[in-house]
C-alpha cells in the first residue's frame, strides 16, 4: 500500500496569529479561519510545499521535542494530517 | 441643520417626501406616509441629527408604509420596506419606530462593509474605548445606556465600527432600544435619560428606546480600543470580572461580528489587532453602578500599564 504523503499547496497564504498554545490560521481558500490546537498548529506549520509522511512528521515532532517515539503519536500526526487534509490546509501529494 | 430645525409639521411633510440623515458615518434616508404616525417620534428622538442633502448617496434608504384597508387592494398591516422595495417587516398598529429601526441595522448589517462591524456595544473615556460584545440579553444595551448617562460617550449599544488594519472605533450613535425588563431599570436608575414609549409585543418583546445623549451625537471623534469586557447580566450579583484568555476573546469577537467572513483576511487582521492591543475581561453583574466602577477600574488600570 502507498504511503500517503501531505503538503501545503504552494502559495496557499495561510496567516497566523499565536495566543499563548493556541493559534488561528486564516485560509485564504476558502475565506475560514481555524483554531488549531499546539499539535496542529505545529505540524501545518512544519508541512511545507515538500511532501512529507506521517512517519517522516513524527520523527521531526520526536526530534524537535526531544520526545520518546511512540505507534499512539504517530495515530494522533496520522489523524491530525488527515484533519488538516478535510480543512482543505493540506493536500495529499499525489505519487510522491 | 439638524432635523430639530423642522418644526413638527416640516417633518411630517419631509418624511412623506423622504429625508436624509447623517448617523455616524452613514446617510440613512426615510421616508413615511403621514398615516404611519411615526412623524411626532421622530420629530422627538431625532432632532439632534444632521440632515443631509437629498442628492446626498444614502447607505440605506427604508420606507415605512402605512396599512391598506380600502378595496379595491389587498388588506395588509402597516410595513417597513427597503430600498429595493423588497419587505423587511410587517408590525402592528403604532408600532413604525422598532422596525424602522431593525430595518436601518438590517441594510447597515448587510452592506458597509467598509468596516469591520462587532455585535458590541462600544464606549468612550479619555479617547479610550471599551467594547463590550455579546449575545443578545446579556445587556449590554443597558449597559451601554447606563454608561452613556455616567460620564462616557457613546459610540453604539449595537455597532462597533472598526476601521480595517486599525483598532479605531467609527461613532455610530443611535437610538438605545431597551427590552422588557431592562426599560424598568433604566427607568428608575437614570431618570434623566429621554426615554420613549413603550411597544409591547413586538419580535423582541417590549421595546422602548432611549435617546443618547445629545453630545455623542455631535461628537465624530474615533477611539481607540483599550478594553473589551463581555457582560452577562446575573440576577442577584452585583459585579465580577475575570480575564478573558485573548484565544477567547479573539473566538468572542470574530464570531460576534457581523460581517468577519466578508472581510477575508483583512477580517482576520483586525480582529487579532483588536486583542493584541486591548486587555479582555468578562464581566457578570447585576448592579449597574457596581458594573461602571469594575470597567472603570479596569480602564484605569489598562490606561496606567499602557500610557
Amino acid at each position: 500500500m502507498p504511503v500517503r504523503r501531505y503538503r501545503q499547496e504552494p502559495g496557499s497564504g495561510l496567516a497566523w496569529e499565536t495566543f499563548g498554545e493556541a493559534s488561528f490560521v486564516y485560509h485564504p481558500a476558502s475565506g475560514q479561519t481555524h483554531f488549531l490546537n499546539e499539535l496542529a498548529a505545529w505540524i501545518l506549520r512544519h508541512v511545507d510545499a515538500t511532501p512529507a509522511s506521517a512517519a517522516d512528521v513524527s520523527r521531526a515532532l520526536v526530534s524537535n521535542y526531544a520526545a520518546e517515539s511512540s505507534a499512539a503519536l504517530e495515530t494522533a500526526v496520522e489523524q491530525t494530517l488527515e484533519s488538516l487534509c478535510g480543512l482543505g490546509l493540506l493536500d495529499q501529494a499525489d505519487g510522491a | 441643520m439638524t432635523l430639530g430645525g423642522l418644526t413638527p409639521a416640516q417633518c411630517e411633510r419631509r418624511l412623506d417626501e423622504g429625508v436624509a440623515l447623517r448617523i455616524g458615518p452613514f446617510t440613512v434616508g426615510v421616508r413615511a406616509a403621514p398615516e404611519s404616525g411615526l412623524a411626532a417620534l421622530f420629530h422627538s428622538f431625532y432632532p439632534p441629527y444632521e440632515l443631509a442633502p437629498d442628492s446626498a448617496f444614502r447607505n440605506a434608504a427604508v420606507s415605512v408604509e402605512p396599512a391598506q384597508r380600502r378595496w379595491p387592494r389587498r388588506p395588509r398591516p402597516p410595513c417597513v420596506r427597503l430600498d429595493d422595495g423588497s419587505l423587511f417587516s410587517d408590525f402592528g398598529e403604532r408600532e413604525a419606530l422598532p422596525y424602522l429601526e431593525w430595518a436601518i441595522n438590517w441594510c447597515i448589517a448587510t452592506r458597509c462593509h467598509q468596516f469591520l462591524m462587532l455585535h458590541a456595544g462600544v464606549l468612550e473615556k479619555d479617547g479610550r474605548a471599551v467594547v463590550l460584545p455579546g449575545l443578545p440579553g446579556a445587556g449590554k444595551s443597558t449597559l451601554s445606556t447606563y454608561l452613556a448617562h455616567r460620564g462616557w460617550r457613546l459610540l453604539s449599544d449595537e455597532f462597533c465600527l472598526l476601521r480595517p488594519g486599525t483598532t479605531a472605533v467609527v461613532p455610530f450613535p443611535r437610538l438605545v432600544p431597551l427590552k422588557n425588563e431592562s426599560i424598568d431599570v433604566i427607568a428608575a436608575l437614570v431618570p434623566e435619560a429621554r426615554l420613549g414609549p413603550r411597544f409591547e409585543g413586538t419580535r423582541k418583546g417590549t421595546v422602548a428606546h432611549v435617546a443618547p445623549p445629545d453630545g455623542c451625537i455631535h461628537d465624530r471623534t474615533s477611539a481607540t480600543v483599550a478594553l473589551v469586557v463581555k457582560p452577562q447580566f446575573v440576577t442577584g450579583l452585583a459585579a465580577e470580572v475575570s480575564a478573558l484568555p485573548d484565544s477567547q476573546c479573539f473566538v468572542e469577537l470574530s464570531k460576534n461580528a457581523f460581517n468577519y467572513q466578508v472581510l477575508g483576511r483583512a477580517g482576520f487582521d483586525s480582529v487579532a489587532g483588536v486583542v493584541r492591543s486591548s486587555s479582555a475581561h468578562t464581566l457578570r453583574f447585576g448592579d449597574l453602578e457596581a458594573a461602571r466602577e469594575a470597567i472603570e477600574e479596569l480602564m484605569e488600570t489598562r490606561a496606567a500599564t499602557h500610557a
